[in-house]
């Protein structure tokens, strides 16, 4: 008796489950009104913070004293963003601060980057690509073989899936003796073809020192940076840029964001306030005059401003009305007395987190528990023999009472 | 010291051979035919794997698996799934049709124990093809990719497995149960819980979870004595 029992208890739970995850997930898809966030821009011409923002009538333009704009007069107060249609207007100024300025110019000054709070527990797959660094084509073609570093390094030919051994041992060996230690901790790279130049891989070996490697006319090209040991470099993200200032960013454990200097790996640190890596998507536009950190966590949302040298020189941030604080939130912590979530928007992988919602859900509970009494007393169930359904009701809540509902109970004797 | 078996225990033991046989004599043809179709498919994977490095080259087909997690192994996802439903039915219909099951009751063995047994039956046939099909991907993979691609393409098809898994429970506890009501519920209580583990983007992406899923099967494989319960009770 005591198993058909549990068998009914266990198939109530797996309902309490599946509620869990799915009822408040769909309230979330009809009820909630997703919320944008601004964009912060810095204008050459004010030097100043100017915003776009979803407004109710749609997108709003406004300059730092929250004066609203046309979508025309707040472009030209950013030509750096918007000189296609500045040009286009015949409007893109010839100068700005004495610095001569056009489409061509622009282009070539401008770059974006973009580190992803998910970026960090994404599941990779070890090999990469070692591009040639200094090839007689304008174009980068890929590699024949891949690598990977455990205790040494190996390239494996893509075409015969074996393990080219004389470039395995002339890189291992070239490893070895700029000081390498295996295993590796984190190799970074960017894998693709679509990008000016190769700059190779930046790799943290087992001591923590970090190593900038190439493939120099087929040869290895080592080089053991000076970048300290007791960082806690957590990521490494490597973007070749044509201006050729930065090869990338460091970020610690900390969420401390360094930049990695062409001049000879020097660090900038970029001191962003709040900025918390795997909790917030980051993006780094630079043009011309400035460089453009903007963050976020869907609520918060942050620009700091650095002059081309990377020196910092102004910065905003503005909050949107929490999550918890709507109604249409309120009204589900009341439903609902926990969620199972299985995503996270910071996240790459499947998640199954319980959150427990807020003392509002004692209404649902107490509802539902009204519900199970009277519905329990419509069906002529026997209440002293099946008290543990409003034990779980009380636990669970609309979850609870749901599975109850359905499974029903039976002469267990 | 010689131990001798009571006449009891040769008895029962002697009963679930007979049980187990009758199961076999009921999945064989499904347990042959999914073994087919999954072959077919992993034949299918690596004809278009064999054709497609021909075509694009080797580098290329590696860089889209490595950078894109480009899924070469697609077509087997939703074959355990149609696995379990179709190994359920096969199993648990014929019990419930006109009310059959009611002759295990006559039997010596106690009835919710059988119904427990013609389970493991059916999730061992049923974990034995995924088992070879596992096999045949690890083989194909191979032969192509090196280690790091063949560990993830195979972490990648855990869910999709462990999916069938739960379809096989859940079917096979709607099948005998005799309300329609509780059969939609645990229909659709099934369908959700499969369907959450097909939902992935990237390979490997329910590593962090699969022990939760793992959690739920569990209760899963014992839920199927209450319709049995119900069905003894005559309950509807």
């Amino acid at each position: 008796m005591i198993f058909n029992k549990l068998a009914r208890y266990g198939l109530i739970l797996l309902i309490i489950i599946i509620s869990a995850v799915e009822l408040p997930f769909f309230y979330h898809k009809i009820v909630h009104k997703p919320a944008i966030g601004p964009r912060f821009y810095f204008s050459p011409i004010t030097k100043n913070f100017m915003i776009m923002k979803h407004d109710k009538g749609g997108m709003g333009f406004y300059d730092d004293h929250w004066k609203s704009l046309t979508r025309r007069e707040f472009e030209k107060y950013l030509p750096f963003q918007f000189y296609r249609d500045l040009s286009k207007w015949g409007e893109l100024p010839d100068s700005i601060d004495g610095f001569a300025i056009d489409a061509s110019v622009i282009h070539h000054n401008s770059d974006y980057y973009r580190i992803m709070g998910k970026d960090f527990d994404f599941p990779t797959i070890d090999l990469y690509p070692l591009f040639e660094s200094q090839s007689d084509f304008a174009q980068l073609q890929f590699p024949g073989e891949f690598f990977r570093i455990k205790d040494k390094i190996d390239f494996i030919t893509a075409s015969s899936n074996e393990i080219n051994q004389e470039m395995s041992e002339k890189f291992n060996a070239a490893l070895i003796e700029a000081g390498f230690t295996f295993p590796a901790k984190l190799i970074a790279g960017l894998p693709t073809t679509k990008k000016p130049f190769d700059e190779g891989y930046f790799i943290l070996d087992s001591q923590n020192d970090v190593f900038h490697m190439k493939k120099v006319k087929g040869e290895p090209s080592i080089v053991k940076t000076n970048i300290p040991r007791d960082l806690n470099i957590v990521k490494i993200v490597i973007q070749e840029s044509v201006q050729q200032k930065i090869y990338g960013f460091i970020i610690t454990a900390n969420h401390d964001l360094f930049m990695i200097s062409y001049d000879h790996y020097r660090l900038l640190p970029v001191k962003l306030e709040d900025y918390n890596a795997q909790k917030m998507d980051l993006s780094i536009a630079v043009d011309p005059f400035y460089v453009n950190f903007s963050y976020d966590d869907n609520t918060r949302f942050f620009s700091t401003i650095c002059d081309s040298n990377y020196i910092k020189i102004n910065q905003t941030s503005m909050s949107l009305q929490p999550l918890e604080e709507k109604l249409s939130e309120k009204v589900k912590y009341a439903l609902f007395p926990f969620s199972i979530a299985t995503y996270n928007s910071f996240s790459s992988m499947k998640k199954f987190d319980l959150k427990f919602h807020s003392s509002l859900s004692i209404i649902g509970i107490i509802l539902s528990l009204i519900i199970g009494f009277m519905v329990k007393i419509k069906r002529r169930e026997d209440l002293k023999s099946n008290w543990f359904d409003f034990v779980i009701i009380s636990f669970t809540g609309i979850y609870g009472l749901l599975g109850i509902i359905l499974i029903k109970t039976d002469l267990w004797k | 010291m010689l131990l001798l078996a009571s006449p009891e225990s040769i008895e029962e033991e002697n009963m679930y051979r007979s049980l187990f046989q009758k199961e076999w004599i009921k999945l064989r043809w499904a347990f042959l035919a999914f073994l087919v179709i999954g072959y077919a498919a992993l034949f299918s994977i690596a004809s278009d794997l064999h054709y497609g490095i021909k075509m694009h080259g080797a580098v290329k087909y590696w860089s889209n698996v490595i950078t894109y997690h480009s899924n070469y192994f697609s077509l087997l996802k939703s074959l355990p799934v149609l696995g379990g439903i179709a190994i359920a039915l096969l199993q648990f219909v014929p019990e419930s049709i006109n009310r059959r099951y009611r002759l295990f009751f006559h039997l010596p063995i106690n009835e919710q124990k059988i119904l427990l047994f013609m389970l493991w039956v059916g999730t061992g046939i049923t974990l034995v093809i995924d088992g070879l099909i596992l096999i045949g991907l690890y083989a194909i993979a191979t032969l192509f990719f090196p280690a790091e691609i063949v560990t993830i393409s195979l972490l990648t098809t855990l869910p999709w497995f462990l999916a069938g898994i739960i379809t096989y429970l859940g079917v096979s506890t709607l099948a005998i149960e005799p309300s329609w009501v509780q059969k939609i519920a645990i229909g659709v209580t099934t369908y959700f819980t499969f369907d959450l583990l097909l939902s992935e983007r990237n390979f490997a992406q329910y590593n962090d979870v699969l022990v939760y899923y793992l959690l739920i099967t569990l209760i899963l494989g014992i839920i199927i004595l209450y319709p049995g319960h119900r069905l003894r009770k005559g309950s509807k």
